[in-house]
């Protein structure tokens, strides 16, 4: 077996050998799954020998590989499919000598998430902005570095794909382990048994039991190490025919986010706590993990129109596309977080956040409630107990432009900034455990 | 003896005789063949990419309302349509049905009764879902 | 020896329920609750005390009257100064001698008295100067205010003599402004005399205090217009109540019932009387008492906090009546329905607590503003936050403005004895703007950011106001 980048390198070598062979175009089509296909264009090229280069793929290019690796351009009847597709593009002669090889990367946007909520294991606590720069990241490091203190075993899973964050704050980039989440997702559908290294451990110093684990969103920057082209596979629902099991991408995400506490319980022991990081996306990703995913979810948010509008929109599509038991469930996992609240105004900097945050839930996830009604999830502005009631970061300036952990470790400031947070979060995740 | 089903291959197997028939301008019974190629697409498309698989009675059954299918392209064409919305899915067929008018009582027709300009918009509309059955396989090589 | 659940819900009964269903709080030397934020109310010094209904204005201006008490809190708050303080009543809810009565007030104000010297009268005489015990009614001592300067000022320099020789601050409280007159615009001037003779006293005596116990919407309106009024408001006290001290005050009677279950609890807690505990060591106390919970879903909400929360008013506030009837209805309840459970109060039982006590608090509030019911009623049904614009629609469709002015001003002709009892003042405002103004002063409505009226949760329940939503009712999964 090998993995995605190995099998692509291989199959391009195969091409260009076969192609300057026997003096036809190859075509490399890669599926949304990452596996590998020829498409021959070569009339005169007899069948013995497209039949011995299909057992070559099959063998060297495995689990990344085609059931039919190879494909006659001639039977086609829409060989524009191929030929014509603005994906297709000739690969460079540095990249295969030939110039008959082309690569048509086959990838697709979008996906649905509106399934049944799957049981997250243990305590996992997915944190999500809605817009970046709100410090969620710097968050994650607080809190992991908070669980660690008291003994707990944490893993971080940075499923902010796009720009990862909370993973450059743990471990240096140039420590990164081999691989990322996104190699385990876009390997797991050909792989059975996948064999990759993703987490490592976080340099975090704690006496004490407690230690953190990354898993980053990618692996080591390295040469033939390709990121982009896992990222825009991973996306989709699978079906059942595609030579595996059928998934939907929530269920495709469980799978690698419990890969990796298993990687952790091998390493070390069973996490306690899993954190993970995302943002909203294109891909949903965050609202899979909030939904579906985790124990609760801790919503960054600052007092802006840009911010309530969108949570709005996402709780909006929550209400409308949710059936109502599944909704309850959500809606009772979430909790704000306001970041970067002023030192100076904060008392009413936070009345107007919170203004702002119950008008926003009441519009979409609270129930409408007659004066009679007691037991109904609706909450006013002021009270304590609403999931829009926020946990305080306060913002400083030593928390602008973080680069890395140890610009964190040992400010005052900072400590400060995140006590209330700290505080908050740790009483929410014990009395969730306990329930 | 009935035959296992392999309905990709089926689907070519009628396209390439159609367009061999519209050559020698057989119109009649190309449009008909032009009805099973789509048939047969429609069906590998329901089969490989919704998980549909076929009952005892020899339907194609809809894994969205586990009830069968309607066989034949004028009416499967619509029942595809509706099932690749409902998973949110996009298909490369054009969403009217170019076999609306198309019934598989064809076969006992006469010479004459197909005309040209139907034949050929049944022709186009199979090499229409044989492409989006290829444009499938391109992404999930099956 | 541990206290069970039972034990603590007969202590809770045995030792709120007289201060709850007592119409008026009479306190004594057991029931009087010294909270830190209370202590520069008591100074001398200090002219203007606000607060709204139940926060303990009235207990003060009691207290200060009676020596034990006053020793009590000057002992508590180390102010010995209180010791040296000789309380007169200038005005109170209780009809007296020493002062008129609304109806004499109305009358002298009708005749054209400025409100200044009725007070000084009251001032006067309350201080026993000759020339002023001698007349026999109030308008003779105020047309001797009004005519004789000399005789005000050499009565004053008299007093304030006799009191420096003494070595006492002569204090003359008032209470129950809001019941001076029926006329709101009226009651406000009488209460801006007893202002202005404040001042005055301030600067013209040496011993010879005023402290006047004033709700915080009329303190608005009285000094609107009173020039000086700066001076006094600005080192002006607001009684308020602090989440710790509810509970302390809570405690501080159960230790104070004097009977075995008392004994244990002091026991078994460390608490004591007039002991005003820390955030910490109040929520450890109320442990034991409730759980930690609303619920079993932790998302109920703490219950510490969720009480006073669903209590609490516009401004934040609390009244210690209100939060001290939830928590004894909530034990009666308890005992009734979930006699077993494992603390004595069960959330439900709390929340029908809250329910009943936040009935009182809008009957307190009623009583104090008639006007506040006949505003809020009418949106009945509806739910907040809704737009000012649909308030005034809906006051528009109820004649409020109508019904506010009849029941205003003038005073109720066809019954003698209407005048002899204290009226509560309608409205200042005159128009729908000022209405929400004043409703939002009172703490019984809230403005949202973007301007829609809210309700806080203790009056919206009973006045049977609904909150929005976006889950309809219909939808909801129980």
């Amino acid at each position: 077996m090998v993995d995605f980048d190995t099998a692509g390198q291989t199959a391009i070598q195969l091409a260009d050998e076969f192609a300057r062979a026997h003096g036809c175009d190859i075509t490399i089509i890669r599926d949304l799954l990452g596996r590998n296909a020829f498409a021959i264009e070569g009339k005169l090229v007899p069948d013995k020998l497209c039949q011995d280069l299909g057992e070559g793929i099959s063998k060297q290019c495995n689990p990344f590989v085609a059931p039919h690796p190879v494909i006659r351009i001639e039977s086609m009847v829409a060989p524009e499919l191929v030929l014509s597709s603005p994906d297709r593009k000739l690969l460079p002669e540095q990249l295969a000598q030939s110039g008959r090889v082309y690569l048509l990367e086959r990838t697709a946007v979008g996906a649905d998430w509106v399934r049944r909520p799957t049981v997250p294991s243990k305590t996992r606590i997915a944190l999500y902005g809605f817009k970046g720069g709100v410090g969620r990241s710097t968050a994650a490091y607080m809190l992991a570095r908070e669980f660690s203190r008291c003994g707990q075993v944490v893993l971080v899973v940075d499923l902010d794909l796009e720009s990862p964050g909370i993973s450059s704050l743990l471990v240096p980039t140039m420590e990164f382990a081999d691989y990322g989440v996104v190699d385990h997702l876009v390997t797991a559908p050909v792989d059975l048994n996948p064999n990759l290294d993703i987490v490592t451990r976080a340099e975090i110093s704690s006496s004490g039991n407690g230690e953190v684990w990354l898993a980053a969103a990618g692996g080591r920057t390295r040469a033939g190490y390709h990121y982009i082209e896992k990222l825009s596979r991973i996306y989709i629902d699978i079906p059942d025919s595609a030579g595996s099991k059928s998934m939907t991408f929530a269920e495709r995400l469980e799978n690698s986010i419990q890969y990796c506490e298993r990687q952790v319980s091998e390493k070390s022991r069973q996490p306690d706590v899993v954190l993970l990081d995302s943002r909203a996306g294109i891909h949903d990703i965050a609202a899979i993990a909030i939904t579906q995913l985790s124990t609760f979810a801790l919503l960054f948010a600052t007092d802006n129109r840009q911010t309530w509008e969108g949570y709005r929109e996402l709780f909006r599509q929550w209400q409308v596309r949710l059936d109502p038991q599944h909704l309850s469930q959500v809606r009772e996992r979430l909790q704000v977080v306001a970041s970067m609240v002023p030192s100076r105004g904060r008392e009413d900097y936070l009345a107007r956040f919170r203004d702002s945050a119950q008008d926003c839930f009441a519009d979409t996830l609270y129930d409408s409630v007659d004066a009679a009604d007691s037991d109904a999830f609706s909450f006013s502005v002021s009270d304590e107990s609403a999931p829009h009631y926020p946990f305080p970061i306060l913002h400083s300036m030593d928390l602008v432009g973080i680069e890395s952990s140890s610009e964190l470790l040992g400010s005052d400031l900072v400590d400060a900034a995140y006590s209330q947070f700290l505080t908050s979060v740790l009483r929410m995740a014990t009395e969730t455990t306990n329930q | 003896m009935s035959i296992q089903p392999n309905f990709g291959s089926a689907a070519r197997k009628h396209f390439k005789d159609a367009e061999l028939l519209r050559g020698h301008s057989r119109i009649a019974n190309s449009d008909h063949l032009s009805g099973l190629a789509a048939e047969c697409a429609l069906k590998q498309l329901v089969q490989s990419v919704f998980n549909g698989s076929m009952n005892d009675s020899g339907l194609m059954v809809n894994p969205e309302t586990n009830k069968g299918m309607r066989s034949h392209a004028d009416k499967a064409w619509d029942e595809v349509i509706l099932l690749a919305q409902s998973r949110n899915s996009s298909l490369a067929i054009p969403v009217t049905n170019p076999f609306f008018d198309w019934h598989v009582s064809g076969r006992y027709g006469g010479e004459d009764s197909v005309g040209e300009d139907v034949e050929k918009r049944h022709f186009e509309g199979a090499r229409e879902a044989i492409k989006a059955l290829e444009n499938a396989q391109l992404d999930w090589m099956f | 020896m541990t206290m069970s659940a039972q034990d603590y819900r007969s202590l809770i009964r045995e030792a709120v329920s007289p201060v709850v269903d007592a119409d008026t709080l009479d306190p004594n030397d057991r029931t009087l609750f010294t909270p830190p934020g209370h202590r520069r109310a008591l100074e001398p010094d200090t002219t203007i005390v606000s607060g709204g209904r139940g926060v303990g204005k009235t207990v003060w201006f009691k207290s200060l009257q009676i020596p034990s008490l006053r020793q009590t809190a000057a002992e508590k708050y180390n102010l010995p100064r209180l010791l040296d303080v000789d309380p007169i009543a200038g005005f109170g809810a209780a009809l007296s001698n020493n002062y008129p009565s609304p109806r004499i007030l109305r009358r002298l104000v009708d005749s054209g008295v400025d409100p200044e010297d009725i007070w000084m009268a009251v001032t006067l005489f309350a201080l026993g100067a000759e020339a002023f015990v001698s007349l026999e009614s109030w308008d003779d001592r105020v047309k001797l205010v009004v005519d004789s300067a000399e005789a005000v000022d050499s009565a004053l320099i008299e007093a304030d003599r006799q009191a420096e020789s003494l070595r006492k601050v002569k204090l003359i409280l008032f209470d129950a402004v809001d019941r001076l007159h029926r006329d709101r615009v009226i009651a406000d001037r009488l209460a801006q005399g007893i202002m202005s003779l404040g001042l005055n006293l301030r600067a013209e005596t040496k011993n010879i205090r005023v402290k006047i116990f004033i709700r915080p919407d009329m303190l608005d309106s009285a000094s609107m217009q009173f020039t000086d009024a700066s001076k006094l408001v600005a080192n002006k006290v607001e009684l308020r109540w602090e989440l710790n001290s509810l509970y302390s005050l809570l405690f501080h009677s159960m230790c104070g019932v004097g009977n075995e279950l008392s004994e244990q609890f002091i026991q078994s807690t460390g608490w004591s009387m007039n002991k005003d505990g820390s955030s910490s060591e109040v929520q450890s106390v109320m442990d034991l008492i409730a759980s930690k919970h609303m619920g079993t879903n932790h998302r109920r909400g703490l219950t510490f906090n969720w009480l006073p929360n669903h209590l609490a008013d516009g401004m934040g506030q609390v009244s210690p009546r209100s939060f001290l009837a939830a928590i004894t209805r909530a034990a009666e309840k308890s005992q009734e329905r979930f006699p077993d459970h494992s603390h004595a109060l069960h959330w439900d039982a709390i929340r029908e607590g809250v329910r009943q006590a936040s009935a009182i608090r809008v009957k307190e509030v009623v009583e104090d503003t008639p006007w506040v019911s006949k505003a809020i009623y009418p949106l009945s049904g509806r739910q907040v936050p809704v737009s000012i614009e649909e308030v005034f629609s809906v006051w528009g469709s109820a004649d409020l403005l109508e019904q506010l002015r009849d029941s205003g001003a003038s005073p109720d002709d066809t019954n003698p004895d209407a005048h002899d009892m204290p009226i509560p003042a309608g409205p200042e405002g005159r128009n729908m703007n000022q209405l929400v103004d004043e409703l939002i002063g009172l703490g019984v409505m809230t403005q949202r950011n973007d301007g829609r009226l809210d309700l806080p949760d203790v009056y919206r329940i009973e006045f049977g106001v609904g909150r929005k939503g976006g889950v309809p009712l219909v939808r909801r999964v129980q």
